[in-house]
Protein backbone atom coordinates (compact mmCIF):
# COMPACT_ATOMS: atom_id res chain seq x y z
CA UNK A 1 0.00 0.00 0.00
CA UNK A 2 1.14 3.65 -0.91
CA UNK A 3 0.78 6.97 0.84
CA UNK A 4 1.17 10.47 0.36
CA UNK A 5 4.41 12.08 1.50
CA UNK A 6 3.44 15.20 3.42
CA UNK A 7 5.95 17.15 1.53
CA UNK A 8 4.30 16.59 -1.55
CA UNK A 9 0.76 17.90 0.10
CA UNK A 10 2.94 20.81 0.89
CA UNK A 11 4.08 21.13 -2.64
CA UNK A 12 0.55 21.32 -3.55
CA UNK A 13 -0.30 23.83 -0.88
CA UNK A 14 2.62 26.34 -1.46
CA UNK A 15 1.52 25.56 -5.77
CA UNK A 16 -2.27 26.62 -4.49
CA UNK A 17 -0.89 29.57 -2.87
CA UNK A 18 0.27 31.25 -5.99
CA UNK A 19 -2.12 29.41 -8.59
CA UNK A 20 -5.57 30.81 -7.79
CA UNK A 21 -7.56 28.10 -9.73
CA UNK A 22 -5.24 24.96 -8.72
CA UNK A 23 -7.45 22.17 -7.81
CA UNK A 24 -5.37 18.92 -5.94
CA UNK A 25 -5.89 16.06 -8.34
CA UNK A 26 -4.44 13.46 -6.43
CA UNK A 27 -0.59 11.61 -5.21
CA UNK A 28 -1.23 7.95 -4.44
CA UNK A 29 -2.95 6.40 -8.06
CA UNK A 30 -4.99 3.42 -8.97
CA UNK A 31 -4.23 3.35 -12.80
CA UNK A 32 -4.07 0.59 -14.18
CA UNK A 33 -1.96 -0.72 -15.20
CA UNK A 34 0.30 0.12 -12.43
CA UNK A 35 3.06 2.00 -14.01
CA UNK A 36 5.49 5.13 -12.59
CA UNK A 37 5.69 7.65 -9.59
CA UNK A 38 2.15 7.59 -8.45
CA UNK A 39 2.94 4.35 -7.14
CA UNK A 40 5.40 3.45 -4.29
CA UNK A 41 8.30 1.50 -5.72
CA UNK A 42 7.21 -1.77 -4.03
CA UNK A 43 4.25 -2.05 -5.74
CA UNK A 44 5.66 -2.05 -9.35
CA UNK A 45 8.56 -4.58 -10.79
CA UNK A 46 11.80 -4.14 -10.97
CA UNK A 47 12.06 -2.93 -14.23
CA UNK A 48 9.51 -0.33 -14.23
CA UNK A 49 10.97 3.11 -15.75
CA UNK A 50 10.45 4.94 -12.34
CA UNK A 51 12.92 2.33 -10.59
CA UNK A 52 15.85 2.51 -13.02
CA UNK A 53 18.28 5.46 -12.01
CA UNK A 54 20.07 5.34 -8.98
CA UNK A 55 18.12 8.03 -6.83
CA UNK A 56 14.87 6.21 -7.61
CA UNK A 57 16.75 2.95 -6.41
CA UNK A 58 18.69 3.60 -3.65
CA UNK A 59 18.20 5.22 -0.43
CA UNK A 60 14.18 5.71 -1.47
CA UNK A 61 11.06 4.92 0.86
CA UNK A 62 9.44 1.82 -0.64
CA UNK A 63 6.01 2.60 0.62
CA UNK A 64 6.20 6.10 -0.52
CA UNK A 65 4.45 7.42 -3.95
CA UNK A 66 6.44 10.68 -5.52
CA UNK A 67 4.44 12.38 -8.06
CA UNK A 68 1.74 14.86 -7.34
CA UNK A 69 -1.02 16.17 -9.94
CA UNK A 70 -2.52 19.59 -10.04
CA UNK A 71 -5.07 20.59 -12.24
CA UNK A 72 -6.14 24.32 -13.19
CA UNK A 73 -7.46 26.22 -15.75
CA UNK A 74 -5.97 26.35 -19.63
CA UNK A 75 -4.79 29.51 -18.75
CA UNK A 76 -2.87 28.27 -15.36
CA UNK A 77 -1.99 25.31 -17.34
CA UNK A 78 -0.01 27.10 -19.91
CA UNK A 79 1.33 29.79 -17.92
CA UNK A 80 2.78 27.10 -15.58
CA UNK A 81 3.65 25.05 -17.79
CA UNK A 82 5.38 27.55 -19.18
CA UNK A 83 7.59 28.14 -16.08
CA UNK A 84 8.31 24.70 -15.96
CA UNK A 85 9.93 24.67 -19.06
CA UNK A 86 11.79 27.69 -19.05
CA UNK A 87 13.31 25.83 -15.86
CA UNK A 88 13.80 22.45 -17.61
CA UNK A 89 15.46 24.35 -20.84
CA UNK A 90 17.81 26.19 -18.57
CA UNK A 91 20.99 24.24 -17.84
CA UNK A 92 22.06 26.37 -14.86
CA UNK A 93 18.49 26.64 -13.07
CA UNK A 94 18.99 23.84 -10.44
CA UNK A 95 14.99 23.92 -8.86
CA UNK A 96 14.64 20.63 -11.27
CA UNK A 97 17.32 18.74 -10.68
CA UNK A 98 15.78 16.40 -7.91
CA UNK A 99 12.35 15.95 -10.82
CA UNK A 100 12.30 13.12 -12.45
CA UNK A 101 9.30 14.11 -15.16
CA UNK A 102 7.23 16.91 -15.69
CA UNK A 103 3.36 16.87 -17.61
CA UNK A 104 1.69 19.73 -19.20
CA UNK A 105 0.30 21.87 -21.96
CA UNK A 106 1.92 24.95 -22.85
CA UNK A 107 -0.39 25.86 -26.27
CA UNK A 108 -3.50 24.22 -24.31
CA UNK A 109 -3.85 21.83 -27.40
CA UNK A 110 -0.61 19.81 -27.30
CA UNK A 111 0.52 17.70 -24.97
CA UNK A 112 4.78 17.86 -23.81
CA UNK A 113 6.46 15.38 -21.46
CA UNK A 114 9.47 16.70 -19.84
CA UNK A 115 12.39 14.18 -18.77
CA UNK A 116 14.38 16.38 -16.19
CA UNK A 117 16.89 13.88 -15.87
CA UNK A 118 17.57 12.98 -19.12
CA UNK A 119 16.51 16.08 -21.02
CA UNK A 120 14.50 14.11 -23.69
CA UNK A 121 10.72 15.42 -24.21
CA UNK A 122 7.54 13.42 -25.40
CA UNK A 123 4.12 13.60 -25.33
CA UNK A 124 1.48 11.84 -22.81
CA UNK A 125 -2.40 11.75 -22.76
CA UNK A 126 -4.79 14.42 -23.21
CA UNK A 127 -5.67 14.74 -19.47
CA UNK A 128 -2.49 16.37 -19.14
CA UNK A 129 -3.96 19.16 -20.84
CA UNK A 130 -5.96 19.99 -17.64
CA UNK A 131 -3.51 18.67 -15.29
CA UNK A 132 -0.06 19.27 -14.88
CA UNK A 133 2.15 15.85 -13.56
CA UNK A 134 5.13 16.13 -11.48
CA UNK A 135 7.35 12.57 -10.55
CA UNK A 136 9.85 13.90 -8.35
CA UNK A 137 12.89 11.14 -8.01
CA UNK A 138 12.45 8.91 -5.54
CA UNK A 139 14.71 9.82 -3.23
CA UNK A 140 13.46 13.09 -2.59
CA UNK A 141 9.55 12.17 -2.08
CA UNK A 142 9.87 13.93 1.40
CA UNK A 143 12.00 16.50 1.00
CA UNK A 144 11.21 19.73 1.73
CA UNK A 145 14.02 21.87 -0.17
CA UNK A 146 13.12 19.58 -3.01
CA UNK A 147 9.60 21.08 -2.82
CA UNK A 148 10.51 24.23 -2.06
CA UNK A 149 12.21 24.55 -5.25
CA UNK A 150 9.54 23.33 -6.89
CA UNK A 151 7.37 25.42 -6.09
CA UNK A 152 9.45 28.66 -6.86
CA UNK A 153 9.33 27.35 -10.43
CA UNK A 154 5.58 27.35 -9.78
CA UNK A 155 5.61 30.61 -8.21
CA UNK A 156 7.12 32.14 -11.40
CA UNK A 157 10.34 33.02 -9.77
CA UNK A 158 13.28 34.11 -11.27
CA UNK A 159 16.53 31.92 -11.26
CA UNK A 160 17.96 34.78 -9.42
CA UNK A 161 15.01 35.38 -6.99
CA UNK A 162 15.56 32.08 -6.06
CA UNK A 163 19.15 31.84 -5.40
CA UNK A 164 19.41 34.74 -3.70
CA UNK A 165 16.92 32.70 -0.76
CA UNK A 166 18.60 30.07 -1.18
CA UNK A 167 22.32 30.39 -0.77
CA UNK A 168 23.13 30.71 3.13
CA UNK A 169 24.45 33.05 4.85
CA UNK A 170 28.39 32.46 6.73
CA UNK A 171 25.84 33.03 9.84
CA UNK A 172 22.44 31.72 8.97
CA UNK A 173 21.11 31.22 12.59
CA UNK A 174 17.80 28.88 12.62
CA UNK A 175 15.38 30.71 13.94
CA UNK A 176 12.61 28.40 13.40
CA UNK A 177 10.17 27.76 16.70
CA UNK A 178 8.35 24.15 17.60
CA UNK A 179 5.73 23.20 20.23
CA UNK A 180 4.37 26.63 20.49
CA UNK A 181 1.25 25.56 23.30
CA UNK A 182 -2.27 27.04 22.10
CA UNK A 183 -4.14 27.90 24.71
CA UNK A 184 -7.59 25.93 25.79
CA UNK A 185 -9.42 28.76 25.34
CA UNK A 186 -8.93 32.32 24.71
CA UNK A 187 -7.11 33.98 21.97
CA UNK A 188 -3.05 34.12 21.94
CA UNK A 189 -1.10 35.23 19.88
CA UNK A 190 2.63 35.52 18.58
CA UNK A 191 5.03 38.42 17.49
CA UNK A 192 7.11 36.48 14.50
CA UNK A 193 9.99 38.20 12.73
CA UNK A 194 8.30 39.99 9.67
CA UNK A 195 8.34 37.12 6.76
CA UNK A 196 10.44 38.21 4.00
CA UNK A 197 10.92 41.58 4.97
CA UNK A 198 13.99 43.40 7.60
CA UNK A 199 17.21 42.49 8.31
CA UNK A 200 16.20 38.85 8.99
CA UNK A 201 14.38 38.45 6.00
CA UNK A 202 13.18 34.59 5.21
CA UNK A 203 10.47 33.14 3.97
CA UNK A 204 8.07 31.34 6.62
CA UNK A 205 5.58 28.42 6.85
CA UNK A 206 2.83 26.99 9.67
CA UNK A 207 3.01 23.73 10.58
CA UNK A 208 0.61 21.69 12.71
CA UNK A 209 0.35 18.25 13.43
CA UNK A 210 -1.15 16.83 17.00
CA UNK A 211 -2.00 13.90 18.40
CA UNK A 212 -5.49 14.17 19.33
CA UNK A 213 -5.99 10.62 19.68
CA UNK A 214 -9.13 9.81 18.26
CA UNK A 215 -10.78 13.34 18.03
CA UNK A 216 -10.53 15.78 15.85
CA UNK A 217 -9.48 19.15 16.70
CA UNK A 218 -10.45 22.63 15.09
CA UNK A 219 -8.07 25.89 15.50
CA UNK A 220 -9.10 29.42 13.57
CA UNK A 221 -5.88 31.11 12.32
CA UNK A 222 -5.81 34.41 11.62
CA UNK A 223 -2.43 36.82 10.08
CA UNK A 224 -1.84 40.65 10.89
CA UNK A 225 1.20 42.53 8.82
CA UNK A 226 1.36 44.99 11.70
CA UNK A 227 -1.41 47.15 9.33
CA UNK A 228 -3.92 47.94 12.29
CA UNK A 229 -6.96 46.35 14.01
CA UNK A 230 -8.94 45.94 10.59
CA UNK A 231 -6.19 44.23 8.49
CA UNK A 232 -6.51 40.58 9.66
CA UNK A 233 -7.13 38.10 7.15
CA UNK A 234 -7.24 34.25 7.57
CA UNK A 235 -3.99 32.58 6.81
CA UNK A 236 -3.45 30.34 3.63
CA UNK A 237 -5.32 27.10 3.06
CA UNK A 238 -7.98 27.53 5.26
CA UNK A 239 -11.79 27.46 5.68
CA UNK A 240 -14.10 30.29 5.47
CA UNK A 241 -13.43 32.25 8.35
CA UNK A 242 -9.41 31.20 9.10
CA UNK A 243 -11.05 27.47 10.27
CA UNK A 244 -8.88 24.17 9.96
CA UNK A 245 -10.18 20.67 11.37
CA UNK A 246 -7.96 18.92 11.91
CA UNK A 247 -7.73 14.77 12.67
CA UNK A 248 -5.29 13.58 14.86
CA UNK A 249 -2.07 12.89 12.69
CA UNK A 250 -3.39 15.02 9.98
CA UNK A 251 -0.91 18.18 9.05
CA UNK A 252 -1.89 21.46 8.39
CA UNK A 253 0.63 23.80 6.62
CA UNK A 254 0.73 27.09 4.79
CA UNK A 255 3.19 29.44 3.76
CA UNK A 256 2.94 32.77 5.09
CA UNK A 257 2.15 35.27 2.92
CA UNK A 258 5.08 38.08 2.51
CA UNK A 259 4.90 41.20 5.38
CA UNK A 260 3.04 38.88 8.24
CA UNK A 261 4.50 39.76 11.61
CA UNK A 262 1.94 38.11 13.47
CA UNK A 263 -0.33 35.26 14.14
CA UNK A 264 -3.10 34.55 16.11
CA UNK A 265 -4.24 31.04 16.33
CA UNK A 266 -7.68 29.95 19.19
CA UNK A 267 -9.88 27.09 19.40
CA UNK A 268 -13.59 27.14 19.38
CA UNK A 269 -15.53 28.97 21.67
CA UNK A 270 -18.50 26.69 23.39
CA UNK A 271 -21.04 27.95 20.88
CA UNK A 272 -19.02 27.89 17.82
CA UNK A 273 -20.02 24.54 15.80
CA UNK A 274 -16.52 22.85 15.76
CA UNK A 275 -14.85 19.92 16.81
CA UNK A 276 -13.15 20.85 20.03
CA UNK A 277 -10.52 18.82 22.17
CA UNK A 278 -9.13 19.70 25.47
CA UNK A 279 -5.97 18.23 25.40
CA UNK A 280 -2.39 19.55 24.46
CA UNK A 281 -2.09 21.46 21.30
CA UNK A 282 1.06 22.75 19.87
CA UNK A 283 2.50 24.81 16.41
CA UNK A 284 5.41 25.28 14.65
CA UNK A 285 6.84 28.11 12.87
CA UNK A 286 9.43 26.82 10.06
CA UNK A 287 11.78 29.74 8.81
CA UNK A 288 13.43 29.21 5.56
CA UNK A 289 16.95 30.57 5.00
CA UNK A 290 18.22 34.21 5.08
CA UNK A 291 17.28 35.95 1.52
CA UNK A 292 20.31 37.62 0.56
CA UNK A 293 19.57 41.25 -1.01
CA UNK B 1 5.58 7.55 -19.86
CA UNK B 2 1.94 7.55 -18.30
CA UNK B 3 0.06 5.80 -20.93
CA UNK B 4 -3.36 3.82 -19.34
CA UNK B 5 -6.67 3.58 -19.98
CA UNK B 6 -8.73 6.58 -20.14
CA UNK B 7 -12.61 6.76 -20.09
CA UNK B 8 -14.10 8.82 -22.91
CA UNK B 9 -17.71 10.21 -24.08
CA UNK B 10 -19.31 13.39 -24.64
CA UNK B 11 -20.42 15.78 -22.13
CA UNK B 12 -24.27 16.70 -21.47
CA UNK B 13 -24.90 19.66 -19.30
CA UNK B 14 -22.78 21.72 -17.23
CA UNK B 15 -19.73 23.77 -18.37
CA UNK B 16 -18.17 21.28 -20.74
CA UNK B 17 -22.01 20.46 -22.53
CA UNK B 18 -21.34 18.66 -25.94
CA UNK B 19 -17.50 18.01 -25.69
CA UNK B 20 -15.59 15.08 -25.49
CA UNK B 21 -14.14 14.65 -22.53
CA UNK B 22 -12.27 12.09 -20.69
CA UNK B 23 -11.28 10.52 -17.00
CA UNK B 24 -9.02 8.53 -15.53
CA UNK B 25 -11.60 6.92 -13.18
CA UNK B 26 -14.66 5.13 -13.98
CA UNK B 27 -17.19 7.02 -11.88
CA UNK B 28 -16.19 9.86 -13.89
CA UNK B 29 -15.44 13.60 -13.45
CA UNK B 30 -15.81 16.51 -10.34
CA UNK B 31 -15.48 19.67 -12.11
CA UNK B 32 -14.27 23.13 -9.70
CA UNK B 33 -14.26 26.57 -10.99
CA UNK B 34 -12.39 28.23 -8.34
CA UNK B 35 -13.89 31.52 -9.75
CA UNK B 36 -17.19 31.09 -10.38
CA UNK B 37 -17.37 29.17 -6.84
CA UNK B 38 -19.32 26.83 -8.92
CA UNK B 39 -18.47 22.31 -8.70
CA UNK B 40 -20.25 19.57 -10.08
CA UNK B 41 -20.08 16.12 -11.32
CA UNK B 42 -19.87 14.38 -14.97
CA UNK B 43 -21.62 10.91 -14.00
CA UNK B 44 -19.94 8.45 -16.38
CA UNK B 45 -22.47 6.61 -17.61
CA UNK B 46 -22.24 3.95 -20.24
CA UNK B 47 -24.52 4.59 -22.96
CA UNK B 48 -24.98 8.13 -22.71
CA UNK B 49 -21.44 9.80 -21.97
CA UNK B 50 -20.82 11.86 -18.89
CA UNK B 51 -24.20 13.13 -17.32
CA UNK B 52 -23.89 16.61 -15.24
CA UNK B 53 -25.39 16.75 -11.71
CA UNK B 54 -24.39 20.10 -9.92
CA UNK B 55 -22.94 20.05 -6.91
CA UNK B 56 -21.08 23.00 -5.08
CA UNK B 57 -20.25 21.53 -2.25
CA UNK B 58 -16.98 20.39 -3.58
CA UNK B 59 -15.45 23.84 -4.35
CA UNK B 60 -15.77 24.99 -0.52
CA UNK B 61 -14.92 21.11 0.68
CA UNK B 62 -10.84 20.49 0.77
CA UNK B 63 -11.13 17.55 2.38
CA UNK B 64 -13.85 16.18 0.42
CA UNK B 65 -11.41 16.73 -2.68
CA UNK B 66 -8.65 15.49 -0.95
CA UNK B 67 -10.67 12.13 -0.44
CA UNK B 68 -11.94 12.31 -3.84
CA UNK B 69 -8.51 12.57 -5.04
CA UNK B 70 -7.12 9.73 -3.21
CA UNK B 71 -9.96 7.71 -4.44
CA UNK B 72 -10.70 5.61 -7.22
CA UNK B 73 -13.41 6.86 -8.38
CA UNK B 74 -13.88 10.37 -9.82
CA UNK B 75 -11.23 12.20 -11.49
CA UNK B 76 -10.59 16.10 -10.47
CA UNK B 77 -10.42 19.26 -13.32
CA UNK B 78 -10.31 22.53 -12.51
CA UNK B 79 -11.75 24.91 -15.03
Amino acid sequence: MAYAPNALKDLYNLWHQSIPSAVFSGIVSSYVPRRGYHFAANQLPTNDYSRQLAEDRIDIDVDAASALDVSQSTTDMMRVTRRFYDSWKNSDDPRLNNVREVIGTLDGRSVIYMDCQSGEQGTADDTHLWHNHVGVLRRFANDGPTMLAIASVVKGETLAQWLGQTQPEEEDDDMSAIGLEIPVSGIKSWTIPPVEAGPDARIALINITNDSENSQYALRIWINKGEGPGKWSPAPNTQEGGWIVLKSGDRYAARLPAGTSCVSIRRPNPDENYPKFLGNLTWALERGPLIKK
Amino acid sequence: MTERSLFQGKATGGPLDGQEIESRFPAGLIVIDRAQKLSGVYHRQHDKGFVYVEDNSWVNDRSKLDQAAASADFDIRSL
